[in-house]
């Protein structure tokens, strides 16, 4: 039994194994970005957002861990001032 | 010897009711700039985004006068600013932010223009509060959890990949869904 569960595992694994290009953090790709990053740059925040105010996670971005942490800030800071929303509804 | 002195800069964007006329948007923000000066403190910017959208009403509001003051002074000069911001009904919402923190007062010059012009920055305005009819499901993200894409074993370089993404995710710059 315990091999069966064994080779479904793998079989599993091949399944997944699919062709995706490896992504880069655009803020690491890009060291001007790291500057523009503040909560006064919505075009630049609008890019991590959904059209529902929502920061978009990293692994849909590429965003690295230190840059995320920092743009989450900058976006937070943006909604208290009312640059961008907490939600937006229906 | 004199102990070496030590500034804090900050940051303080305000928003200012939109049904002001233009003398009293002035008087207004001399005067809070006249109190960071009375502070000891040093301009090191002023700015007027002029009358933006707001993202969500505040205080019964859509539009607001945006104004900012990049100052440095000794820590505690922004509860007089802020003070002033919470005492007046003129002002809807403010935000202070911490650029620096304890660099000598001399490195910090005053501006020499210190005059409220309008200056076009803060980026794209986007009406976020009107009604949206072009709202997708709420489920836009479905395609990047682990079901789904049954009957798709042998394709390993399937690259119809970037077909999907364009039109699940137009709002990121890459594609997710790393396993």
């Amino acid at each position: 039994m315990a091999a069966f569960k064994k080779g479904r595992k793998i079989t599993r694994k091949l399944k997944k194994r699919r062709f995706r290009r490896k992504k880069v953090c655009p803020f690491k790709a890009d060291s001007t970005l790291v500057e523009q990053l503040n909560y006064k740059n919505l075009e630049l925040l609008m890019r991590f957002i959904t059209d529902r105010g929502k920061i978009l996670p990293r692994r849909i971005t590429g965003v690295s861990a230190k840059y995320q942490r920092a743009l989450a800030l900058e976006v937070k800071r943006a909604r208290q001032i009312a640059l961008l929303p907490y939600a937006v509804q229906d | 010897m004199a102990e070496p002195l030590f500034y804090n800069e900050y940051e303080t964007v305000f928003i200012i009711r939109p049904d002001i006329d233009d003398a009293s948007l002035n008087t207004y923000v001399e005067r809070i700039g006249g109190a960071i000066t009375s502070q000891a403190g040093v301009i090191t910017k002023v700015e007027n985004w002029g009358k933006r959208n707001l993202a969500y009403p505040v205080k019964k509001q859509l539009t607001g006068h945006y104004a900012l003051y990049q100052y440095a002074g000794k820590p505690g000069i922004t509860d007089e600013v802020e003070r002033l911001f919470r005492t007046s009904d003129l002002v809807l919402k403010f935000m202070t932010v911490v650029l620096k923190t304890r660099v000598l007062a001399e490195e910090f010059a005053a501006v020499e223009d210190k005059t409220f012009t309008t200056l076009k920055v803060g980026g794209p305005e986007k009406d976020f509060t009107s009604h949206r009819d072009d709202r997708r499901d709420g489920g836009r993200f479905r395609d990047d959890h682990q079901e789904g894409r049954h009957g798709r074993d042998d394709d390993d370089m399937d690259d119809d990949d970037a077909e999907v993404s364009s039109d699940t995710m137009e709002t990121s710059p890459a594609r997710g869904g790393d396993e």
